[in-house]
Parts: structure tokens; sequence; C-alpha cells
């Protein structure tokens, strides 16, 4: 089952998140807001990412993925995402 | 320095949104050019989930098209508006290459000509402008091709009711937004001017708002041979199901 959380992002963008967990490992992400993301294409290259990885690991695995390719964001922050995927986690928990 | 000005008529929005991106991939000529929507339309954000965002059953009842963006940003209901699309390279100094920066002086363009109309406008980061701080346009912007294509909408009269009849829009957007209900959220030119303006009228003065803050003369023009073979090849995209529903 997918857990969902929908994050407005504080003076940014919309950002809603869709995310599968087995334990806390995230199996299957989907990203769709109003946010902006530069180049677009940037948003496979962020759920790809993602996938596989355990919750702890997101931050720093995002940041390097945004340095490497970069992906400039407008609207949110890597530190936004993470949080949303982590109120996923905890909304599935309750 | 003199930059191209396409006014078009009214077009269905695939056909609009490969005008947008055609322009964009062909020559990279400096352009502003004023369309509107026949059918009004519903445009989402590249990012957006059709089916989160948008009735569609609703729109297909009452004929209106829908098509998703290569920008990004939200959902927008295009009927009594005028929309405006620019495209500059990335490289041209009249435009900050930060993307804030840029945004911002696109805006003030826009805000310049709603001044010319006698509306004090302002832009409220990071993609809106409002007026007595009620939302009467927003802009999207995408960087392709080493050039940046902005579009954004100006409400010229809203029906809000239709407006959020077609879209759904979230909870948690409008909490944010110090406006207790939808209908104070958003303005428009004949709302705040008390009387309608014509698009011929709302579209000069735009114009004279570009030239005024980017210091250019804005020249009449129209496609060329290569953009509208590119608009025949990605209308088709911007219509297709794999492209309105790929997230």
């Amino acid at each position: 089952m997918q857990a969902r959380y929908n994050y407005k992002v504080p003076n940014g963008k919309l950002l809603k998140v869709s995310v599968g967990f087995e334990g806390s490992i995230v199996t299957d992400i989907k990203v769709t807001g109003d946010f902006f993301l530069y180049p677009e294409t940037g948003i496979d290259l962020i759920e790809k990412s993602i996938k596989g990885r355990k919750l702890e690991e997101l931050q720093p695995v995002l940041d390097r993925v945004v340095k490497e390719n970069n992906l400039r964001l407008f609207g949110f922050a890597v530190k936004d995402l993470v949080y949303a995927i982590g109120m996923a986690k905890e909304g599935e928990e309750k | 320095m003199s930059f191209r000005l396409i006014i078009d008529k009214p077009k269905d929005a695939f056909t609009n949104m490969a005008i947008d991106k055609a322009i964009l991939f062909a020559k990279q000529e400096p352009t502003l050019r004023f369309f509107q929507w026949k059918p009004p339309a519903v445009s989402i954000g590249c990012f957006q989930s059709l089916e989160e965002e948008v009735d569609t059953e609703r729109c297909k009842l009452q004929g209106i098209d829908v098509v998703r963006r290569i920008t990004g940003g939200g959902a927008v209901f295009h009927d009594k508006e005028l929309t405006y699309s620019f495209v500059i390279a990335e490289e041209n100094s009249l435009v900050p290459a930060d993307l804030l920066g840029s945004y911002e002086k696109i805006c003030s363009a826009v805000i310049a000509g709603l001044k010319n109309l006698g509306l004090k406008a302002g832009y409220a980061p990071l993609n809106d402008i409002v007026v007595n701080g009620r939302k009467i346009s927003g802009c999207a912007q995408t960087r392709r091709n080493k050039a940046i294509l902005h579009h954004g909408t100006l409400l010229m009269a809203v029906d809000v009711e239709k407006m959020f009849s077609l879209l759904k829009v979230p909870s948690e957007k409008i909490r944010d937004k110090m406006i207790a209900t939808v209908q104070d959220r958003v303005t428009s030119i004949e709302k705040e001017l008390g009387r309608g303006v014509s698009v011929e009228d709302l579209s000069n003065s735009l114009k004279k708002g570009f030239e005024q803050t980017f210091g250019i003369k804005l020249v009449l023009g129209k496609l060329g041979e290569e953009e509208w073979a590119l608009v025949e090849q990605f209308r088709e995209g911007f219509a297709s199901s794999s492209w309105n529903n790929r997230r």
C-alpha cells in the first residue's frame, strides 16, 4: 500500500509524495506537485535514486544527485522532500 | 535592440503549447507572444498528477481542453484571460541568470504593463503577481536548449465557481495563503478596474511594459517555417494521452 503525504513548503510550493515502504526502505515513490525543477527530467533521477534506500540515507543521496546533475530546485529543497517522505512513513505507522 | 512580437488568434490548448515549445526550440529569436485559448482549457504543471488535479470528465462534458505543460507550477483554467509567453536566450544579460531574479524581472515587465492600465500590482514570489493582495497573474518557466521559456496568464475576468469546479484545489495550498475562501484568492483586471478591458488594450499595455522594462522595441512578426514544422510535430505530443497522463 502506498503511503501519502502532502506538504506545502513554507514560502514554497506543494510537494505530494506517494511512497511504498518495506520496513524503512523505500520501494516505490512518486513525487507530484506544483513545484519547479530544472531541468525537469531531474525528477526521474530523484525518484530513481530514492528507491531501495533507507529513510536515513535519503538526505545525502539526494544532495549528491542534485549536485552531480546540476539540478536546480525552485519552491522546495531536498530537506523538504525528505521531510515529506518521513511524514508519509509516520502516517503509515499510525 | 528589437525583439519579435507575435499576436496570435485564439487557438486550442495543444497548438498553443506546441507554439511555445517550437519558439523555444527553433531559432531562439527573442519573442513575446500574446495568445488566448479556444476552446477554454485547463493546463497543469509538468510535475502534477492529472488525476489528482483536474476533473477530466467534467472538462470533457463541457468541451474544455486539458493539457500538460512543459513548465512546472500549478493547474490553471484558461478562459477569460490573456496569456503571454516570453522566450529569450539564457545568455542574454537582460534577464538575470538566477531563477528568482529571472522570474522577478519578467514579472516586473507584466507589472509595468498593468501599471499602464492604472493598476498597482506587485510580484509575489515565487511565481505570482498580485493586486490588492489577490492573485491576478501566475507564471511558469522552463529552460531548454540554452533558452528560457517563461509563460503566464493575466486574468481579464474570473468565474471562480467554474474554475474551481474543474480544478481539484488541495486544501493545503489554500490554507497557506492567508485568504479564507477560494473567491478571495484571485482577482481580475475587470474587478480591479471596475470595467472590462479589451484584449487589444491589454496587449498594448503589456507590450509597452516589456519595452519599458527591458529597454527593447517589440516588432510585430510571425512564426517562421521551421517553427511551424516544429509546431506540427509537438502538437501531436501535447494532445497525446501518454504525455498528459504521464504523472
